[in-house]
């Protein structure tokens, strides 16, 4: 049934446009791409309704495994945990608005009351912190990386070349970390003892030495950059950058929706309050939102039953 | 046609009163390949820096004299710090991109270029996961691709095993002789070179005292030439002196063929079997390696150990190509990897000469430095230390910067640092790195020293002279496995790429020679047919 009714949608051309930015044959230029991931971290930072949260979460969850990207959620799931935990245990406890009270109990003086409210506002929270750090990663799925690197190559030159030059110097970084623990092992340094002062020593040598190391890293990097004709201005481009078709049909895809999310911000169509009582009704959110999401989910989790791929 | 002139340059470093190069007068020809010598701090980096034109524009200073010079490409020591893009096409376009090659040029060049250096199968490699000698090579190909009829490179084969030096080398002659590129390399490593090139520069003190052909640069009669030649070539020119030659050879092929024409039954000094591995009860354990795995990420095996014992007294060479595991082995044996299976015995105070001297030096004195060393380690300062600074020749220089000091002169401060903690096993990556002969040979004397006072010696290293002249014993590391542990005479004296030139030399004689002092005893008793 709801196979039959997204092939309904799939006549409408919103859909096939959907449908190119999922698929990964239809790379977007990165100026569109960038544009979609920006109106995703908007609708995630103002929005504050919980089912829109919860659809951008999940739209965003549905390209990953699309993408056979279901390792970054894992990924960012481990490095998110803690910051997450302390979002949901913080906001319960420090925070004793709302009118649902589900448990209260004296501390000394103080009456310390857990509200059905603030637990839903940390959830909402958690989702939201732990969805723009997999959304930060969505950018070289929906465009190629060779369009990126053009792309930020021609408008943050100097930026792009030092984060391209930092990603080949950490790996020599370790290997001199590693040298220098070794002489400090030599001078007599402990390595594993753990007080405060000698962990105090041991930063400051390892920092003076590797911090010198850099910057006589940084000027051979520079005679690098010399001998390869390097200048402030962008020359030719490699990869020239290519404004297909596509990018005009998701650009306007992409005002469309833009329009709807304002339209209903500003006739309080996303409207929602958590305190102090959670108010808010499913028919104030748009109806394109709900269609987005659930085909993303769809596509996504078919893709990954066919490829037989786990969540986690 | 010239491609780079040179009439009476002189250059002095911003903020220094001693000329760095003084009246330097050259011309060399286009299509040819000219490698420029010298001993450490003899402004041959300085030259090619010049010839580039990195000097004075990065560095300033002043600079006097008539120079010319076509625009060429220059590939630094270390690949490391040269890679600037992420992946390997990436690479090879920047600098295309940087100069406005239009893009259908670029794609053509960027597959030809790929092709030519062998890395075609890399294209969309990182290039922080290619080899050192894959990075050379790149470092190279950029160059090429950029369209210059010319290349500078200084000491590209610095830091790299034996197999990549080759393949470095290989790929430069190709481009001098099917391309005919200038190539102007400053190199150490001379005695794969002397079939290469067309013509030698030598530097002394700034100043450019040789100018000829290979043959009269290995036959020329001066110190500062005698400083920077192989063992391999001064052991033929000793045979020379003593008139059992004419001719000192410029290859292995040469060396062959006119030891072809000598009676090599008739050498009464024939070393059947190895002649200085000193026979001694090695029953002491220093340190003691057991069914040891240590991986950096979990995944894969970075190092698997059966068993690796290093005995008291003991001088080890761990040898093997770029990235192989021999620096993993080295931290775990010095305790600042901790494997995450099987035991380590090691109850010893252990020194670390790492290969890059500043490592070393956090205080604005050498003496403060040495007195830091003996406070954290309880110690004080003894008569034995001032020996020990006597021998290393730095008595005079204890009250300066250890960074002002010069290339020799840091390594002999650093060393010292290491020995003022009175370690048990000295552990040393690379010593000999940036040394011309001259100071190698000071620091082996000084090992020999160290190892009669009972130091036992365990160190990396891709220059087999030094393995072959100091070390009793061997182990070649593959692929994070002890494959082999034998002695020197054993493993250096045969074998395609680890393997001593003295080794390569008399092997078809059946004969066990890794050093020159061997070698030397053989070649003086030689005979004709």
């Amino acid at each position: 049934m709801l196979t039959r009714q997204l092939e309904a949608i799939n006549l409408t051309k919103v859909y096939r446009f959907f449908i190119s930015i999922i698929y990964k044959e239809v790379a977007m230029h990165p100026l569109t791409a960038l544009l979609s991931i920006i109106l995703l971290f908007i609708q995630l930072l103002l929005i504050k309704h919980p089912l829109a949260i919860i659809m951008a979460f999940l739209l965003l969850i549905g390209m990953l495994l699309h993408h056979k990207k279901a390792a970054i959620i894992a990924t960012n799931f481990k490095y998110t945990k803690w910051p997450i935990l302390v979002v949901l245990l913080i906001n319960p406890i420090a925070v004793n608005y709302g009118d649902t009270v589900l448990l209260s109990f004296q501390i000394l003086k103080f009456t310390l009351s857990i509200t059905a409210e603030s637990i839903v506002y940390s959830v909402m929270m958690s989702i939201k912190l732990f969805s723009i750090m997999i959304g930060m990663q969505l950018l070289p799925l929906i465009s190629s990386g060779e369009d990126l690197f053009t792309f930020f190559n021609n408008y943050f030159r100097q930026l792009t070349l030092t984060l391209s030059m930092s990603s080949n110097a950490i790996g020599a970084l370790k290997e001199e970390y590693d040298r220098v623990q070794m002489v400090m092992l030599t001078r007599g340094m402990p390595l594993k003892e753990q007080g405060f002062s000698v962990r105090i020593k041991r930063s400051v040598y390892l920092v003076k030495v590797v911090f010198i190391s850099v910057l006589e890293g940084t000027f051979h990097r520079s005679e690098a950059l010399f001998v390869r004709s390097y200048t402030k201005n962008p020359g030719t481009d490699y990869q020239p950058l290519t404004w297909r078709k596509t990018d005009q049909y998701i650009l306007g895809f992409l005002a469309i929706i833009t329009t709807l999310i304002a339209v209903s911000i500003l006739s309080h169509g996303y409207f929602y309050q958590y305190y102090p009582q959670l108010l808010g009704t499913i028919a104030s959110l748009p109806l394109v939102t709900l269609v987005l999401t659930l085909t993303t989910i769809y596509i996504g989790l078919k893709e990954q039953i066919k490829n037989e791929q786990l969540l986690f | 046609m010239s491609s780079c002139y040179f009439k009476n340059v002189t250059y002095t470093y911003p903020e220094s009163s001693v000329a760095t190069l003084d009246q330097i007068s050259f011309n060399i020809e286009k299509g040819s390949f000219v490698l420029i010598s010298g001993v450490s701090g003899s402004g041959k980096s300085t030259l090619g820096k010049i010839i580039k034109g990195i000097i004075p524009k990065l560095y300033g200073g002043r600079i006097k004299g008539k120079f010319e010079s076509e625009e060429m490409g220059y590939v630094l020591q270390d690949p490391e710090k040269q890679m600037l893009m992420t992946t390997v096409e990436r690479e090879l376009a920047f600098g295309m991109e940087n100069i406005g090659v239009p893009h259908r040029i670029m794609r053509k060049r960027v597959a030809e270029v790929l092709d030519y250096i062998g890395l075609s199968r890399q294209r969309s490699q990182e290039t922080r996961t290619l080899s050192g000698g894959q990075k050379q090579k790149l470092a190279i190909g950029c160059a090429v691709a950029m369209g210059f009829n010319g290349i500078i490179l200084d000491e590209p084969t610095g830091q790299l095993d034996p197999v990549s030096s080759t393949e470095v080398i290989d790929l430069l002659k190709r481009l001098n002789e099917e391309q005919g590129m200038t190539i102007i390399l400053i190199e150490q490593k001379l005695d794969a070179l002397y079939e290469a090139v067309d013509r030698v520069l030598f530097l002394e003190q700034g100043k450019l005292t040789f100018d000829g052909t290979p043959k009269e640069f290995v036959n020329a009669h001066s110190a500062g030439i005698n400083d920077v030649l192989s063992t391999f070539t001064l052991s033929f020119k000793k045979a020379v002196d003593a008139q059992i030659f004419s001719d000192c050879p410029l290859s292995m092929k040469a060396a062959r063929k006119m030891l072809s024409t000598k009676d090599m039954a008739s050498c009464n000094a024939l070393p059947l079997e190895p002649l200085a591995v000193e026979e001694r009860p090695l029953q002491e354990k220093v340190i003691s390696l057991r069914d040891v795995v240590f991986s950096y990420d979990q995944k894969s095996r970075h190092l698997s150990l059966d068993q690796f014992t290093l005995y008291k007294n003991d001088i080890l060479g761990i040898i093997g190509e770029n990235g192989s595991g021999k620096s993993t082995f080295m931290k775990v044996l010095s305790g600042v990897l901790t494997p995450q299976k099987g035991h380590i015995e090691q109850a010893c105070q252990i020194g670390f000469l790492s290969q890059n001297p500043n490592d070393y030096f956090f205080e604005p004195t050498l003496r403060l430095e040495l007195e830091q060393v003996l406070s954290l380690q309880s110690k004080e300062w003894s008569e034995h230390l001032d020996e020990q600074l006597d021998v290393l020749g730095l008595q005079s220089l204890l009250n300066k910067n250890p960074r002002d000091l010069s290339g020799g002169e840091r390594q002999r401060a650093a060393m010292a640092i290491v020995l003022a903690g009175a370690p048990e096993v000295l552990l040393l990556d690379e010593p000999t790195r940036g040394l011309n002969r001259g100071l190698k040979r000071k620091l082996i004397t000084l090992l020999q020293k160290l190892h009669a006072q009972g130091l036992s010696i365990v160190m990396i290293s891709h220059d087999m002279e030094l393995i072959s002249d100091l070390t009793t014993k061997v182990a070649i590391i593959s692929s994070g496995e002890l494959q082999v542990l034998d002695h020197t005479h054993m493993l250096l004296s045969d074998g395609l790429f680890y393997v001593s030139d003295f080794g390569k030399l008399f092997s078809p004689y059946g004969m066990r020679v890794v050093n020159s002092k061997e070698s030397e005893q053989i070649l003086l008793n030689l005979k004709e047919t």
